[in-house]
């Protein structure tokens, strides 16, 4: 397993899964992407707290959301990706009621994930340069 | 065409409890239609033959059940998609969210059998605009069914061209073009509805008293009942109002029959007084036809007007022949014709009684040589003179005679038409006289008098009756004049008025037919619902589970506008108002408890029930009923309903309902997959295995198989909850309400193995004692699906994942 994965590789994966006709993976390729994309989201948000605030990734992730916006100076990409976070949840844990997502809902939340990961690299490249 | 069934019960009823006489045939008339029934009345109709009509009950049963239904290029779906359900009873999800592409598996459905132009008209534009699929413009439809007594499947499908209307579908059974009409379903689809649409569901009991009556009364295939009962009062409405303006009509006409001063105009109005109009006295008046009496006036004038007329030469030669028959009796006045008889007959003998003897001596004097030849001739001669004496004075007395009686007969007394005229509006007085002075001849008057007198007042009669003539023809004419507008407008009137006494005939038939048909509705309306009443109560028992809403006796009522759904419902015990407490659930509850029982008649040959969406505004407690009623309704039929959440699903599964469940799930392009799941744990692990043997999917996305196993976890211990939770005697409600607070693995886990969804803690020790195997399994799950590392052998791990969710499930 490549333990060196980016979260765009994640969301490119994410894609596929979505995009291809896969006797492999019908039916479950929307949990799957849904699982991938939250890992990608996961994996933004460590990268920012490396630079930004080392120690942030060991709290809930409610209290990680929460500053998401505030370091990335974009309170609007924030709430997106609170909004994202809680709807894959839904998808990554069992809940009652609960139906795997649509193909349009994952391609929201994939662009979310796409560019918080783009912002947080944004940051790094910024502060090495700083 | 009627339903076969239902008319059937009717004419058994026609049988058994006979409607009024005449009206029977206008009850079975109402069932083809206002024309048969126009026929009926008439009497132009042959009675329906009742050995035609099949007895009550008896009708094709051949069960269908539904195999699958095919979907190309419809709505949300593209590519050609098949929903393939087991025949024979039980119960089949289809799960999918909104948008999923599952509803059209039902509209497809719903159109293959019902058509197009049925419902689908009424949609908004944008549906009706929106209906191809975007990707995939090339749309078809198929539904394959197996029919009891048929080897090979049956596939009714449409077609449309691409970028074709809505309404321009080609119908095919078994791949040959055909008609709807050709299968043969129509009847039965309207009688036992087999499909419930979502949009039905909702909006089934939202209306008005007379809608709700006319939706549950379109369940009990009652419609052509109703629509029988319409055109039979249609009929009566319209002959009462050919009967109400016929009367209208009459004031007026009234009114100008009495400034008509006629006669008839009397007549004619007493006859349109009485309680039923002389139609034909009235007719009778205005054309002529009517036998007036002798008081009538105009038959005074037609009689004056053809009053005798002494002819004029007859006159003449009657008078000339009364002259010549006196001057010839004159001219022989004074001959002695008795004396010329007696000497002729003297003279004869003579002759005689000398033929016999023979000498010329008189045998009377004795002189001799008188009696000679010459004596013979002269004596011959002198006879025959005196003979033809004798004969001409008979002959005149007698042609005088003759001739004064043919003048005689002439003078006749006054006819009875010129006495009885008094009243006839033109004065016969001086007729009169002058026809007296006529008449007045003496017996005793000779041929010479007569002549005078016949030539005296012959002239003047002629002259005085040809007058009168004249007068009584002009005076008949200026009558008809005056009578023409009040003839005129009753010839106008006459032909309303006997559509009027027609129509009132009419009514009273028809008002026969329409209160036994009522009757006979009521009737067949209350056997029909008895039995769906009592399994609504039984439905509805099991789905109003906590509703404070209790139904009591369920009934239709009324007819025509009066119609109405009777709903005894109290609320908390108390009396309600009927529908007005129940809310959208509880209303769905009700709809869905009265569509069922419909759809589950033995006398449907569908064994399939295709229902859409019943779960929407339905709390959990519900829910768990309506699992209860269909699984009750699928140990007889093929229940197939379509949801857009796994409520109904996890239902079923904690109640431990056998059924099958198909998720649907839709890609981009409008690829439509599905999945039949048997549990939703399985499934996880499945997916977790799929993904983890897969030689094509990409390093990034093993790091999903965490995730699916951490899914699986969950689901185990939702089950495991639900199951041990209703075991412990807690209800759905409270169920569901206790699988919403766990939000980690470790809670669900707290939750299914410690009973409680707080103690998320104490798992690790739990699994440590009891699930040494699970410990690393269940620690991957919880970081893997994070960072999607794992640790160790894939397969080793989803198999312990496995191992667990099993053993959590099966124990209680």
């Amino acid at each position: 397993m490549n333990a060196t994965v980016d979260a765009h590789a994640l969301v490119s994966a994410a894609r596929d899964l979505i995009r291809e006709d896969d006797a492999t993976t019908a039916g479950l390729w929307p949990r799957a992407a849904a699982l991938l994309a939250r890992q990608g989201m996961e994996l933004a948000m460590v990268r920012l707290w490396e630079v930004t605030a080392p120690g942030l990734e060991r709290t809930s992730t409610r209290c990680q959301l929460l500053c998401v916006g505030d370091m990335l100076n974009n309170r609007e990409l924030g709430g997106r990706a609170t909004l994202t976070w809680n709807s894959l949840s839904n998808a990554c844990h069992h809940r009652v009621y609960e139906l795997p997502p649509t193909a349009s809902e994952l391609n929201l939340a994939l662009e979310t994930v796409w560019d918080l990961a783009e912002a947080v690299e944004r940051l790094r490249g910024q502060i090495h340069q700083g | 065409m009627p339903d076969a069934a239902l008319l059937g019960l009717v004419v058994d009823r026609i049988a058994t409890d006979p409607p009024p006489a005449g009206a029977a045939d206008l009850v079975l008339a109402a069932f083809e239609g206002s024309t048969a029934l126009d026929f009926a009345l008439r009497g132009d109709r042959e009675p329906v033959a009742k050995a035609g009509m099949p007895p009550a009950g008896s009708r094709s049963t051949s069960a269908v059940y539904l195999t699958a239904i095919e979907v190309e290029g419809f709505r949300g779906i593209g590519p050609a998609t098949t929903l393939t359900i087991d025949v024979g009873p039980g119960l089949t999800l289809v799960v999918g969210r909104n948008g999923s592409g599952k509803s059209s598996f039902s509209e497809a459905l719903e159109m293959v059998l019902l058509g197009t132009n049925q419902r689908w008209e009424q949609r908004i534009k944008v549906w009706r605009d929106g209906w191809q699929n975007l990707h995939h413009r090339h749309t078809r439809m198929a539904a394959t069914f197996t029919v009891d007594g048929r080897r090979l499947p049956l596939e009714v499908a449409r077609a449309w061209k691409d970028g074709g209307g809505i309404d321009a579908s080609t119908f095919s059974i078994d791949g040959k073009i055909a008609t709807a009409e050709t299968l043969g379903w129509a009847q039965h689809l309207a009688g036992y509805p087999p499909l419930l649409s979502h949009n039905e569901l909702e909006h089934a009991l939202d209306r008005e008293q007379s809608k709700l009556y006319d939706a549950l009364a379109g369940i009990l295939g009652l419609g052509d009942l109703a629509a029988a009962q319409q055109v039979l009062r249609d009929a009566r409405l319209d002959r009462e109002h050919a009967a109400k303006a016929a009367r209208d009509a009459l004031p007026a006409l009234r009114a100008l029959l009495e400034r008509t001063d006629d006669e008839r105009a009397e007549v004619v109005r007493s006859a349109l007084s009485s309680k039923v109009w002389e139609l034909d006295v009235v007719a009778a008046a205005v054309d002529g036809t009517a036998a007036s009496d002798e008081r009538s006036v105009l038959r005074k004038l037609h009689d004056l007007a053809g009053l005798p007329v002494l002819d004029r030469e007859r006159l003449n030669a009657t008078i000339s022949d009364l002259r010549d028959a006196h001057a010839s009796a004159e001219k022989l006045r004074g001959t002695d014709a008795g004396r010329a008889h007696e000497l002729a007959t003297l003279l004869q003998k003579a002759l005689d009684v000398h033929g016999h003897a023979d000498g010329e001596t008189c045998p009377v004097c004795g002189t001799e040589g008188v009696l000679t030849y010459q004596w013979r001739v002269t004596a011959r001669e002198h006879a025959n003179a005196l003979l033809v004496e004798a004969d001409a004075v008979p002959a005149a007395q007698s042609a005088l005679a003759d001739t004064v009686r043919k003048a005689r007969q002439l003078i006749v007394a006054a006819p009875p038409a010129l006495r009885d005229a008094a009243g006839a509006s033109i004065d016969v007085a001086p007729v009169i006289d002058l026809w007296d002075a006529w008449a007045r001849v003496s017996v005793e008057d000779d041929a010479i008098s007569i002549a005078s007198h016949l030539e005296s007042r012959g002239p003047l009669l002629i002259a005085g009756v040809a007058e009168l003539r004249r007068a009584a023809t002009a005076e008949r004419e200026r009558l008809e004049r005056a009578w023409r507008p009040a003839a005129d407008a009753i010839l106008a009137w006459l032909p309303h008025g006997r559509r009027a006494r027609d129509a009132e005939i009419e009514i009273s038939r028809l008002k026969d037919a329409e209160r036994w048909l009522r009757d006979a509705h009521d009737e067949i309306r209350d056997d029909r619902f008895r039995p769906i009443a009592g399994a609504v109560q039984e439905n509805w028992t099991e789905l109003r589970q906590d509703s404070n809403v209790t139904l009591g006796d369920l009934r239709l009522r009324g007819a025509a506008a009066q119609r109405r759904l009777s709903l005894d419902v109290k609320v908390d015990g108390e009396d309600g108002s009927a529908l007005g407490v129940m809310s959208q659930g509880e209303l769905n509850c009700l709809a869905l408890s009265l569509f069922l029982p419909r759809a589950s008649m033995p006398e449907s040959p569908f064994r399939f029930v295709v229902i859409d969406d019943p779960v929407q505004a339905m709390d959990p407690a519900k829910v768990a009923g309506l699992a209860t009623v269909l699984a009750r309704a699928a140990q007889e039929r093929q229940v197939i309903v379509l949801t857009h959440d796994t409520r109904l699903a996890d239902a079923m599964r904690a109640l431990d309902i056998a059924a099958t469940v198909i998720e649907v799930v839709r890609r981009e392009q409008s690829i439509v997959e599905l999945r039949r799941i048997q549990d939703p744990v399985q499934r996880y692990i499945d997916d977790a295995f799929a993904v983890a043997m897969s030689r094509d999917v990409p390093a990034e996305a093993l790091r999903v198989i965490p995730g699916f196993c951490r899914l699986a976890l969950e689901a185990a211990s939702s089950l495991a909850a639900t199951r041990r939770l209703l075991h412990q005697g807690k209800t759905y409600a409270e169920v569901q309400a206790t699988l919403e607070k766990p939000t980690t693995l470790n809670m669900w886990l707290a939750l299914a193995l410690l009973n409680d969804p707080e103690r998320s803690g104490d798992v690790a020790g739990l699994l440590v004692k009891q699930y040494p195997w699970a410990v690393d399994a269940v620690k991957e799950c919880n970081r893997g699906t994070h960072t999607g590392r794992l640790f160790g052998d894939v397969r080793e791990f989803i198999r312990s994942v496995e191992r667990l969710t099993k053993t959590m499930v099966s124990e209680r």
